[in-house]
């Protein structure tokens, strides 16, 4: 009873999702097709759909009485299953007394009983048996006759949705066709841009709805199976029991029955289990299309075809995406498929993260009274009480915190973009000397990574450590500060001289005033009286203009969303992308205002990612290089966070790292300072500038060293060489550089390089004999290994 | 076949015989650099770019202490007169300056007033990348953006040794710099500018013939990896040789510019032929002169920190006979704003002063001060020269090069150079 409500309960529950969608799609259609039906007036009706509907309607009650048929036949049939399961027991449990008395020689009293016991149990089975069978028979009946009735449902819903498509798909090439129009004609290029984002709209209803279309298909090759499985367990358990039955039966005529009954039902189970396969793999080619659909329904840049995807492309995503894996993570992402590995990669929020929160005390405010102190003593004994050497041990451990999450962090994404919004809205610490603030920032990038970059602007102009770095603590009715307002514009949003004026940012600065932060606390703080509550004038528009509002200005700026897609492509792809992908893009973002997950996908997806102008073309940045092979690898470095007492000694830039250890974090910081990628310490509000100026000769050999004495440690880090190209399947020395090359390089080698590093390796012994000879061959594989990553290849991802 | 190993061009000129049989397959660069003639340029003339990044607040460093406007303008800011070292009657140097007035008193140092361009720009970026190209619109680590200093480099030297033009400190090369023949060495200090890899026997033979020029060069950036790394391998022995082996008495700031340009003075001095250095103050340190706020007490740790070193520089330089042929100059982005701010320091302005150092210079104060009453709509000073005449005269009467083969257009030279 509890199984057949449970049943019933799914089963209503199944239309309720459907009237939800077909609720959702006929909304979408409305708007989409730029149709608002008013209350007063009746809906029109299109005959074709009216048809179509009826026909579905009819379907539909037809299929609800076949599924209420099978639902009473199935349920009937589990209760006869339970009931001859029951009896078989009861034989058996009387069989086996009797066998018991037998052989205790018990009274022939005794034994005539319990004779005439069994009798009468083997009467009530081979009733119980022969409702099982025709029960059943009824029940497999009902079941197939159930799915062409489903089929045909099926069928007449997708039908209803290919009516309803038409007219969108009309809608949606007469607009295109439009603003194609447009575009050819002279002074009608804003026609042609309101038009375009119509036709987007447009497109988008369209390909959505033919999603709910394959939506519904899977959702019915789910219920397929599902009916499927139910008939697999009810043939399948009853044949179980009555060839159970069949092995201790001993009339000849009933016994040939059940076993005829078995056989029937083996055919039952078999045929049930093609409809069950079949019916999986439509979900699977389901997926595929759904994704496909919403993947185009989004907009943007045109999808990598799904065939092309390949080992060497899902690398490069797990690459530029995060910063690189073992091949057998990169194998994972391959197996995934290429929606399915970006959806992974994109919503990241979905995997776990069991890295530890970083908690610092809040901002120590200067004491006036201990400038008033003498010395204690020699040295820097006590020193540690010093706001400043606490800010400084608490600055290292913000950094190192990053880094571990950089490297460990089962969500790639999240950090490389929060990388990215460092660089984007860079504060360097060094100026606002504040690390708690510089946290909270930190936080607040990795929080809105991959999520509306214009909460994230709106963000930044309430951002602690932004309003010191950029001095809008000084920006004051009266005595306005433009450093903010400037960098706003240029930097953060529109790009250098894009669409707005000198004068913009003035007023722009005066919008901004009394925008602070307290120093007690590191948080955001309003001034009222010194913020200038007169009119300005940005971007021609006048107001009485807040921040708030300045944000939402540079918003509505059709620059901002070029701005943003364009630095975002060229963060993950290449530089100088042409003009059709960076508007590709920007549509998509202005289109979900500013949501970034839609346009990261597109990016991700897109044939320009995994073009021959970003595969392997992009100059790492040291982040990427060393938190890449780590990754590569599959290194965690350990983690000692260990309290610094003393002040740091002064860095003149004169003592550069040589000696890179894996065994902490420590290290690592500090190289990746010499390479010019201090984490925290961007070199100005601009942040990094990637590309080419990451390498000149002193960089390159930090890089090379640092690689070096890298490889040098990783045996002590469990990384074992010898296991690494033995799981690769590796026997020779030739196969053994190209397993390596392949997980390590974007570029190849070419053939003059790959047999320097082959002639170098020198022969392998016999696989057998590499356990014996463990040491001595690691040893030559991290010599190639560290030869192999010394080289201008390496540099590029 | 067997590779040959070229690592420079001497090595290329003692294996000479080889070029007969193999010349066919070598790329061009390295013919040119084999067979152009080394030219004895031991003593040749060298210009130092120092770059005070942030954008200076010009009217706190040539103060026009005479002008009653100025102290209008900077009620807070003003430095006393009493306090201005007088260039002349009308303005004097900031008083951390002593020793760069010492110069001047020596006839070894020139300042030109109000320098800037037509078509101004307040990014510190787009302003930077504007004064190292010398012109508008190249774009800082693109293929093909090439710097004035860079350009020099190449007309003046016709080989591709790689130790011509030498950014010292740690921020990189920079765009003025870099040449289309000598893309530039960058260097930090002699232990990190080489290998550490090769330890074991026959890595450093292995890692050579990885780090070469391959026969047909690749595109792109892996070109231009392939070249540095050629470069910095053919250039490490040598620079690190002359930096550790670097002995003076000369004091200079313990500070990461003050050993920069110690070891410009190292590379100089040994006898480096080298053409254009160039070092960076102010990017380790709170920004630099981009002094928005609590403008005094940084800028005068900068000044001090700038006197020192360019007087220790050129004590250094004499001391061997170097001075004559070294000329320096200093540029910044931008200049500050006429006016103070509220903040206790200046916003982006315009026009800026521009320093000369060495015997080669015309001493004195050139060019007109801007006027501090006619300001432009946003309050900036207007420029009275363009930066480029001094890059002219320097091109003209330093090097002998025709101006319009560095900059776009003929520029006339200011007379500011001897």
């Amino acid at each position: 009873m509890t199984t057949r409500g449970v049943r019933g309960g799914m089963r209503s529950c199944r239309y309720c999702l459907w009237a939800v969608a077909v609720l959702l799609a006929a909304g979408t259609a409305v708007m989409g097709g730029g149709r608002i039906a008013r209350a007063d007036e009746p809906p029109k009706v299109d005959p074709e759909l009216d048809a179509a509907r009826k026909h579905e309607a009819t379907t539909r009650g037809e299929e609800s009485s076949r599924e209420m048929a099978r639902s009473a036949t199935r349920e009937i049939a589990r209760s006869e299953r339970r009931r001859s399961e029951e009896s078989l027991a009861r034989w058996r449990e009387v069989h086996a007394a009797l066998q018991a008395a037998i052989a205790a020689s018990r009274p022939e009293a005794e034994l005539a009983e319990l004779r005439a016991s069994l009798e009468e149990r083997t009467t009530t089975l081979r009733t119980d048996l022969d409702r099982l069978i025709s029960d059943t028979i009824a029940g497999n009946k009902a079941s197939n006759e159930l799915f062409p009735s489903e089929m045909a449902l099926r069928d007449a819903m997708s039908a209803v949705r290919d009516v309803e498509i038409k007219p969108l798909e009309a809608a949606s090439n007469a607009l295109a066709d439009e603003t194609a129009r447009l575009l050819t004609q002279a002074g009608k290029e804003a026609d042609a841009k309101a038009k375009a984002v119509e036709a987007v709209a447009a497109r988008r209803a369209l390909l959505e709805t033919k999603a709910v279309r394959v939506m519904e298909i899977q959702q019915w090759a789910a219920i397929r199976k599902d009916t499927a499985d139910e008939l697999i367990e009810q043939s399948g358990e009853a044949a179980q029991i009555a060839r159970d039955s069949a092995a201790i039966e001993t009339d000849v005529p009933f016994k040939q029955r059940l076993e005829q009954f078995v056989q029937q039902q083996e055919q039952e189970k078999a045929a049930a289990a093609a409809i069950r396969a079949e019916a999986l793999q439509a979900i699977d080619n389901a997926d595929i299309e759904i994704h496909t659909l919403r993947s185009a329904a989004i907009g943007g840049l045109k999808p990598l075809a799904p065939d092309q995807w390949d080992y060497a492309k899902a690398r490069h995503l797990l690459v530029r995406a995060g910063f690189g894996g073992t091949p057998k993570e990169v194998e994972k992402l391959h197996a995934m498929g290429l929606h399915n590995a970006v959806d992974f990669l994109v919503e990241f929020y979905r995997q776990p993260v069991d890295l530890p929160a970083l908690e610092l005390t809040p901002p120590l405010v200067s004491d006036p009274l201990r400038g008033k102190m003498r010395h204690s003593g020699v040295g820097n004994r006590a020193v540690r009480l010093d706001p400043q050497s606490v800010e400084a041990n608490q600055l290292i451990q913000v950094r190192r915190w990053w880094l571990r999450r950089l490297v460990e962090s089962p969500r790639p994404l999240q950090e490389k973009l929060t990388l990215f919004w460092h660089g984007h809205f860079a504060s360097q610490n060094s100026v606002v000397n504040n690390s708690y603030t510089m946290l909270r920032q930190n936080e607040f990038f990795r929080q809105h990574a991959a999520g509306n970059f214009g909460a994230m602007l709106y963000g930044i102009v309430h951002d602690p450590a932004m309003i010191r770095y950029l001095d809008n603590n000084k920006n004051i009715k009266g005595n306005p500060n433009e450093n903010l307002a400037r960098e706003i514009m240029e930097l953060f949003s529109m790009g250098v001289d894009q669409g707005y004026t000198e004068h913009d940012i003035v007023e722009a600065a005066r919008a901004l005033t009394g925008y602070t932060f307290d120093h007690a606390t590191g948080t955001y703080r309003f001034v009222y009286e010194h913020h200038d509550t007169t009119e300005k004038t940005i971007f021609g528009k006048k107001g009485t203009w807040t921040g708030d509002d300045l944000v939402r200005l540079i918003l509505e700026r059709p620059e901002t969303s070029r701005f943003v897609a364009k630095k975002l492509f060229e963060y993950f792809a290449y530089q100088d992308p042409d003009a059709a992908t960076i508007d590709g893009l920007a549509i998509v973002l202005s289109d979900r205002q500013y949501a970034l997950e839609p346009m990261l996908k597109s990016l991700f997806l897109s044939e320009e990612f995994y073009s021959a102008r970003s595969m392997g073309t992009q100059v790492k940045s040291p982040v990427e290089l060393m938190v890449g092979l780590l990754r590569d690898l599959g290194v965690k470095p350990q983690v000692v966070w260990q309290p610094i007492e003393r002040p740091l000694p002064k860095s003149d830039g004169t003592s550069l790292v040589i000696d890179v250890s894996v065994s902490s974090y420590e290290t690592l910081d500090k190289v990746l300072g010499d390479m010019g990628m201090l984490l925290l310490e961007p070199p100005d509000v601009k942040g990094w500038r990637y590309g080419r100026p990451w390498i000149d000769s002193q960089r390159l050999f930090v890089r090379y060293n640092a690689v070096a004495s890298l490889i040098e440690k990783i045996g002590s880090q469990g990384v074992d060489v010898v296991t690494l190209i033995r799981e690769g399947g590796c026997k020779t020395s030739e196969e053994a550089v190209d397993y390596l090359a392949k997980a390590c390089l974007a570029q190849p080698l070419s053939k003059e390089k790959r047999d320097a590093l082959v002639q170098h390796l020198g022969a392998l012994p016999p696989e057998g004999e590499w356990a014996g000879q463990q040491g001595a061959l690691n040893e030559r594989l991290r010599s190639l290994l560290m030869l192999m990553l010394c080289v201008p290849e390496h540099q590029l991802s | 076949m067997k590779r040959m190993s070229i690592a420079t061009r001497r090595e290329f000129l003692s294996r000479g015989l080889g070029i007969v049989g193999i010349g066919a397959t070598l790329p061009n660069y390295v013919l040119r650099t084999a067979l152009a003639a080394p030219e004895d340029d031991s003593k040749g003339r060298i210009v130092v770019s120092l770059l005070l990044t942030g954008g200076p607040d010009g009217m706190s460093i040539t103060v026009p202490y005479a002008d009653p406007a100025y102290y209008k303008l900077r009620k807070v800011l003003a430095v006393p007169e009493t306090e201005v070292l007088k260039l002349n009657d009308q303005v004097g140097l900031h008083p951390s300056l002593k020793r760069i007035k010492q110069m001047h008193d020596n006839g070894a140092m020139a300042v030109v007033l109000g320098t800037s361009y037509p078509n101004f720009n307040l990014s510190h970026f787009t302003g930077r990348e504007i004064w190292e190209a010398g012109r508008h619109g190249v774009a800082t680590g693109k293929a093909g953006s090439y710097g004035w200093l860079g350009k020099c480099v190449d007309y003046v030297c016709k080989d591709t040794e790689p130790t011509r033009n030498v950014a010292v400190g740690p921020n990189g090369l920079p765009l003025g710099l870099a040449g289309k023949e000598h893309p530039g060495i960058g260097f930090v200090n002699p232990n990190s500018f080489r290998f550490n890899g090769a330890r074991r026997t026959g890595e450093k033979d292995v890692y050579s013939r990885l780090n070469q020029m391959p026969a047909t060069a690749p595109a792109g950036d892996l070109e231009f990896i392939t070249q540095t790394s050629v470069n910095a391998n053919a250039a490490s022995q040598k620079l690190g040789d002359l930096a550790t082996q670097y002995k003076t008495p000369v004091v200079y700031p313990d500070t990461q510019f003050g050993n920069s340009v110690k070891t410009i003075a190292a590379f100089i001095n040994g006898g480096l032929h080298a053409r254009a250095f160039y070092a960076a103050q102010g990017i380790a340190i709170f920004g630099g002169y981009d002094t928005h706020a609590d403008q005094p007490r940084r800028l005068g740790q900068l000044l001090d920190e700038l006197d020192g070193t360019v007087g220790a520089f050129y004590e250094d330089l004499a001391r061997c006979g170097n001075a004559d042929r070294v000329l320096t100059y200093t540029y910044s982005e931008f200049g500050r704003r006429a006016a103070e701010n509220y903040s206790g320091g200046t916003d982006h302005g315009e026009a800026q002063p521009m320093f000369l150092f060495g015997p080669g210079v015309k001493p004195g104060v050139h060019a007109k001060y801007p006027s501090l009453s006619e300001l432009d709509e946003r309050g900036n000073l207007k420029m009275s020269v363009d930066f480029r005449s001094v890059y002219a005269a320097m091109l003209e009467k330093w090097w002998q090069i025709p101006v319009e083969a560095i900059l776009p257009e003929k520029i006339a030279p200011l007379d500011c150079i001897a």
